[in-house]
């Protein structure tokens, strides 16, 4: 379980505002909301990108702050939303040379292992290729498959989406899915409201640095609910691009 | 004409010794230089930035690229020695005073490239569990290499062509063996154009190896 307790971040202004939540393993949790909410920051907050917060992120009784970044990568993993692959390295460098630099991993180990996880990923025709040869869609597996192939309990992406065909779309549910049979929690930032309902099994609604609602798969949006509210949005806003 | 062949027949082996010494002095100058101008421009970048001591490393920076070169190859051989009560050879002094005055603008391409590379770069690394040496290192330096490699071309070619004015404190190099082979044979204009037909030689060399490491590391591509 990760627990987030009493989580404060200024910048110029009040950017996240004592937010309480907790993320269990084995199920994918949505946050949503408008830009400007908070999404990103919480994340790069479990990350640990940012640091200087109040409060206390945990996962499994260990306080993430006090660990050491080669451990804190085993248990979190991030995808951030410009996918941030090293460009001077390729596909396969990309994922197996954090497992060397890290790991202390052979070559000839780390590579294989990167070999397997982008296979998994449907990405074994592309090994050799460099970010800027990559399609969106591709850049998005092969930043998930450095990411995984630490280990990690949990694997946050912030929206995931914003680059993807449908069809990479579907691919990257898939992916979520399998990741949740293991057992493995996974976080997500996102606006885009088809995507969230076809893979949430929990959403989080923030709103001004707050998580203000929360919401079980189970339940239905109420249409006078900020969630709800937010998803009609979302439809019409469809509706009008259509 | 064949008198002037023969002369320059005659120089060559001087010629190429006083290229060996240039090239010599080039190589100490430009590893010095790299290695000096790297640690300032990682000092002075934002991402590293020390309060007191980057400005510090700034000013030193700003006085490199200030005072003229030939003016430091003065302050290093003459003043600085006096100053320590040692002796330091042409070689030694050529090669701190090239090395410096050169670092100066390598720490600007190197703090450039350092500010220019997306902050994504370096958190994709912290997320990852680099931690700040090892993202350096591993992450952040190699691209920041193939960045600056084009004007680093250019500062070596400028380096080149600085090594001529050494000969002004009596180190053999190309153009001090020219200016002796001057005054020996009374013969400028054939010793004066294979002076520069050497210079040619060795940028177009330089020229060829640097695009050669352009070419193999040109796939840095945001």
């Amino acid at each position: 379980m990760l627990s987030i307790k009493n989580l404060s971040l200024s910048k110029k202004q009040r950017i996240l505002n004592s937010i309480s939540l907790s993320f269990p393993m084995g199920r994918i949790t949505l946050l949503l909301g408008k830009s400007g909410s908070g999404k990103t920051t919480l994340l790069r907050c479990i990350a640990q990108i940012e640091k200087d917060y109040e409060g206390e992120i945990s996962l499994e009784q260990k306080t993430l702050r006090s660990l050491a970044s080669q451990e804190r990568s085993q248990l979190i993993g991030f995808v951030p939303q410009s996918f941030a692959l090293f460009p001077h390295m390729n596909a396969l460098e990309n994922c197996s040379r954090p497992l060397m630099h890290l790991l202390s991993q052979r070559r000839k180990d780390a590579e294989r292992a990167a070999r397997e996880m982008l296979a998994s990923l449907e990405m074994e025709s592309n090994t050799s290729a460099y970010p800027f040869e990559l399609s969106g869609g591709q850049k998005q597996r092969v930043a998930i498959a450095r990411a995984l192939l630490l280990n990690p309990r949990f694997l946050l992406l912030d929206e995931p989406t914003s680059a993807l065909d449908p069809e990479s779309t579907e691919r990257l549910i898939r992916i979520l899915f399998k990741l949740r049979q293991e057992g493995k929690g996974v976080v997500i930032s996102s606006q885009d409201m088809p995507f969230s309902k076809a893979v949430l099994d929990r959403a989080v609604f923030l709103e001004n640095g707050r998580a203000i609602e929360e919401y079980e798969s189970s339940e239905t949006f109420a249409p006078h609910s900020r969630i709800g509210q937010f998803a009609l949005w979302d439809k019409l806003k469809v509706r009008v691009q259509m | 004409m064949t008198s002037s062949f023969d002369l320059i027949a005659r120089s060559a082996p001087l010629f190429l010794k006083g290229a060996a010494m240039t090239v010599q002095v080039l190589l100490m100058a430009g590893s010095f230089s790299f290695v000096l101008g790297l640690f300032f421009g990682l000092i002075t970048c934002q991402r590293l930035y020390i309060r007191f001591l980057s400005p510090l490393f700034e000013g030193i920076c700003f006085i490199a690229r200030g005072v003229p070169f030939f003016v430091q190859l003065l302050i290093v051989y003459f003043v600085i020695p006096d100053f320590l009560g040692c002796n330091l050879g042409p070689l030694p002094a050529s090669v701190l005073a090239l090395g410096f005055s050169s670092s100066g603008y390598v720490a600007q391409f190197v703090r450039g490239a350092l500010n220019g590379l997306p902050i994504s770069q370096w958190e994709a690394a912290y997320a990852l569990g680099y931690n700040t040496r090892q993202a350096l290192w591993r992450i952040i330096l190699p691209q920041t290499f193939r960045l600056i490699l084009p004007t680093l071309n250019n500062e070596l070619e400028a380096l080149l062509k600085s090594t001529a004015l050494v000969s002004s404190i009596g180190l053999l190099e190309l153009t001090r063996v020219g200016m002796n082979l001057v005054s020996r044979e009374m013969e400028p204009i054939p010793i004066y154009l294979s002076l520069a037909f050497f210079y040619l030689c060795l940028s177009a060399a330089l020229n060829l190896v640097t695009k050669k490491l352009e070419r193999k590391f040109a796939y840095v591509k945001y």
